[in-house]
């Protein structure tokens, strides 16, 4: 039996006058990985940034409709939006560490939030080991985040968002900058953490959604057109346009 | 041809660099036929016409930099903090209109600085303070100030926009409030933008004219209060030279104090270029 | 409300107060200029020759000084201009001279525009024998400019695309040709820019001409370059320190100060406006 963590309830949105997301519904269950796929421009990256309130940073967007978090409706207004996006974690398209040390990048959530010494020291070795990353920059700690290779610091980004304790992990693409091998330790890593949070990754590459996913939402033109199992959905698609998308004749 | 045209050019800018220290030194150094080094930097005695004249131009060093930091005390806030106003909160529309403005600001003459100074905020700041002049370090500081803020934030301006917006994403993401991303992701990111517009600022208060002789007070003292007058190095020159003989011990002071003033802006170039360097790196 | 919102709230409001702060004095300071300066303004004022010892008349003078000075230093630091940075950008050898020329553009542009005055001073007035006038302060005004022209012709020129250069090469035209025919023409546009941006640096700068150039009074207009003229930021300068009515002098200073404050800003906003078409309108 799976429960529900997050799930979407006629969720509109508009970028000045384009609608972008167009009465998506969707349950994003809790401790699975589910990929949203679909040809550049359908929403899924915009769909994503709806879950952690970044969209609020586009003066342009306009939303309507809901997303509940654990059932409370996180576009309510007396949520505190600093808070939903403690709970849940992002990791983008680029590895983009601060320019501060590698402690610092993982302790930065934590300090903001006023924790104590001791408490950053552990968090962020924890939050280190739990990316893989911790015997690779154990002994440089304090070097600059900037000197990691572009797949640690897509790691380090993890174990950034790890930090703060979340409960869901958004990832948006968060191979595509990266080379095959580096790719692979990600993947490897996700299906790792799905043990003890929620993931939920974009993904503009269907094999990486075939190997790594439990559940596979497509998009189409801001629409949510099929969600499913991904093993369903990859043998038998429902809607002829995400047999079409799965079998390569658009993206 | 063509190329040796666009050669002897460039050559002309360094020409003139050397010719403008050349002049400096060839005129300016004949002072220390009359003063020693140490008198003439050290000596707060500046009676340049009296007979034995005393040629020392530390209280006109110090009333350069009081002003200054005056100057600088005013506007690195203001300046600073409508830069991170204009980069950070206000949206893209009014970031339009308001950076051209700024723009403005910044070429608006010096000289209409030291008219407003001169006839409106010097009798003001009497009435409100009920000090006996408001020709004074105090309102030379505030008018310089000013003009500095558009050229101070501006170009911090400038360094807050090239920090990647990721950056402020990845910290808005991590749950981080804006005046967090602001002071502890997105300022330090752009620290050498912003020592830069500052290091500016510091060269055109400290080398800026009209304003200071216009509104400082002219007297050639180590100031006791920041209310009291004061004679930068550049009113000095600027006020002393046209009744100055030329060839005289005066006219080469004058000089004398034009390399001090080079000097400073010099390294305070050097300074900024090291910073930058070593960004670029 | 936490303590994180409380810096937030502090923090958001100090910066909307240092920009209050900062946009009333200015504001403040145009409104006092242009309120009592806007009085002055008259077709005579603007017209006529200063009367009486400056306490009666018009600036007519100090316009004609003022546009004579401009242009004529724009007219030499233009081309010297364009060309170093041409040299700097299409040849760009050896090395060390290239680097050479961008330590004296950056010492000069943060030179003090008074030591441009003792050194047109030193050079022009004494050494070439201009004695004080329209073309030794020209001379002095155009070297000041020198920096930012450079600069501004610099960052025209990087900014057309490589291809285009390219492209010319590749069709067999020479460098010569590629320079006139190509980069040029394309980045004229923003060349023009840096030059409207010195126009209104040059004709507001005082110190550099206070030896070199300026006289605080004569009726007659210049008829050579060898003659000194009324300038307008000098006039504002010259009324407010000399002269025995300062009663009559102040405000005549202020109307001064909104025909320079007005030329400036103008030249200026064309300047912006420029730009901004330009950069709305590129397609690379």
């Amino acid at each position: 039996m799976v429960n529900t963590h997050i799930r979407t309830e006629n969720l509109n949105l508009w970028f000045s006058e384009n609608h972008v997301l167009q009465d998506v519904n969707i349950p994003i269950y809790d401790k699975k990985i589910t990929a949203l796929i679909g040809p550049s421009g359908c929403g899924k990256s915009t769909l994503l940034r709806c879950f952690n309130r970044m969209n609020d940073l586009i003066p342009e967007a306009k939303i309507k409709g809901k997303v509940f978090l654990n059932e409370q409706n996180i576009y309510e207004s007396r949520i505190d939006v600093t808070q939903v996006r403690t709970k849940v974690g992002m990791v983008f398209q680029r590895p983009n560490p601060f320019p501060k040390s590698i402690y610092n990048n993982i302790a930065y959530g934590l300090k903001i939030r006023g924790e104590k010494k001791s408490v950053i020291n552990e968090t962020v070795e924890k939050s280190l080991k739990d990316s893989w990353l911790w015997d690779e920059v154990k002994d440089r700690l304090n070097e600059s985040a900037l000197s990691l290779s572009g797949g640690q610091q897509q790691r380090l980004c993890v174990a950034r968002a790890l930090a703060n304790n979340p409960d869901i992990i958004l990832l948006d693409e968060p191979t595509s900058a990266l080379d095959p091998q580096s790719t692979a330790k990600i993947e490897e890593l996700c299906t790792e953490l799905k043990n003890k949070v929620t993931i939920l990754i974009v993904t503009h590459n269907i094999a990486q959604a075939g190997r790594i996913s439990d559940y596979t939402a497509f998009m189409y033109l801001g629409d949510m057109v099929e969600f499913g199992e991904t093993k369903k959905m990859f043998t038998v698609p429902k809607d002829k346009r995400t047999e079409a998308y799965l079998s390569g004749v658009f993206g | 041809m063509f190329k040796g045209i666009t050669y002897t050019a460039s050559l002309f800018t360094i020409i003139v660099l050397f010719g403008i220290i050349a002049t400096l030194f060839s005129e300016g150094l004949p002072i220390l036929k009359h003063v020693n080094i140490k008198d003439f930097l050290t000596s707060p005695n500046w009676h340049p016409t009296h007979f034995p004249a005393d040629f020392g131009i530390l209280s006109l060093i110090v009333g350069s930099l009081v002003v200054t930091a005056g100057a600088l005390i005013i506007a690195i806030p203001l300046g600073l903090g409508s830069a991170i106003y204009i980069s950070e909160i206000a949206g893209t529309r009014s970031k339009e209109i308001i950076k051209p403005i700024i723009e403005l600001l910044a070429g608006i003459p010096s000289v209409v600085y030291g008219l407003f100074g001169m006839a409106f905020l010097s009798p003001f700041l009497i009435k409100v303070f009920g000090i006996p002049t408001g020709l004074n370090a105090f309102s030379a500081s505030i008018v310089l100030g000013v003009m500095v803020v558009p050229i101070i934030s501006s170009m911090s301006e400038d360094a807050l926009s090239t920090v990647p917006r990721n950056l402020r994403e990845a910290s808005f993401a991590l749950g981080a409030t804006r005046w967090e991303t602001i002071v502890q992701i997105v300022l330090p990111a752009a620290r050498s933008g912003v020592v830069g517009s500052i290091m500016l600022g510091f060269g055109r208060a400290i080398g800026e004219t009209m304003v200071v002789i216009m509104i400082a007070g002219g007297a050639a003292q180590i100031p006791k209060s920041i209310f009291q007058p004061v004679r930068p190095m550049t009113a000095a020159i600027a006020s002393e030279m046209g009744e100055t003989v030329i060839g005289s011990p005066h006219f080469h002071a004058l000089f004398g104090i034009a390399i001090v003033l080079f000097f400073i802006t010099f390294i305070t170039n050097l300074i900024t270029e090291f910073v930058f360097l070593k960004k670029r790196k | 409300m936490t303590k994180r919102e409380l810096k937030q709230f502090l923090g958001v409001n100090a910066l909307r107060f240092f920009i209050a702060v900062t946009a009333i004095f200015l504001i403040l300071f145009l409104y006092v200029i242009i309120s009592k300066g806007g009085k002055m303004i008259s077709w005579s004022f603007l017209t006529e020759s200063p009367k009486k010892y400056m306490t009666e008349g018009g600036i007519f003078p100090a316009i004609v000084g003022t546009f004579w000075l401009t242009i004529i230093s724009i007219g030499i630091s233009l081309p010297l201009g364009v060309f170093t940075a041409i040299y700097m950008v299409s040849y760009g050898k050896p090395a060390w001279f290239v680097r050479s020329v961008r330590i004296a553009i950056n010492t000069l542009a943060g030179v003090p525009s008074i030591i441009y005055g003792l050194f047109g001073l030193t050079v022009f007035v004494q050494l070439m024998k201009l004695d004080v006038s329209i073309l030794a302060g020209s001379l002095t005004l155009a070297i000041l400019a020198l920096p930012v022209m450079i600069n501004a012709s610099e960052e025209a020129l990087r900014s057309v695309p490589q291809d285009f250069r390219e492209a010319s090469l590749a069709l067999g035209a020479t460098e010569r040709q590629t320079i006139l025919r190509v980069l040029l023409p394309t980045a004229l546009p923003n060349i023009l820019t840096g030059t409207i941006i010195s126009i209104g640096r040059v004709a507001g700068e005082t110190a550099p001409i206070l030896f070199t150039a300026a006289t605080f009074y004569t009726r007659r207009l210049p008829t050579s370059v060898m003659d000194e003229v009324m300038v307008l930021p000098y006039h504002i300068y010259a009324l407010m320190t000399e002269g025995a009515h300062a009663d009559k002098q102040v405000p005549i200073a202020y109307g001064t100060a909104v025909v320079l404050l007005a030329l400036v800003l103008l030249v200026s906003t064309i300047a912006i406006i420029i730009r901004y078409n330009i950069r709305k309108k590129r397609k690379w």
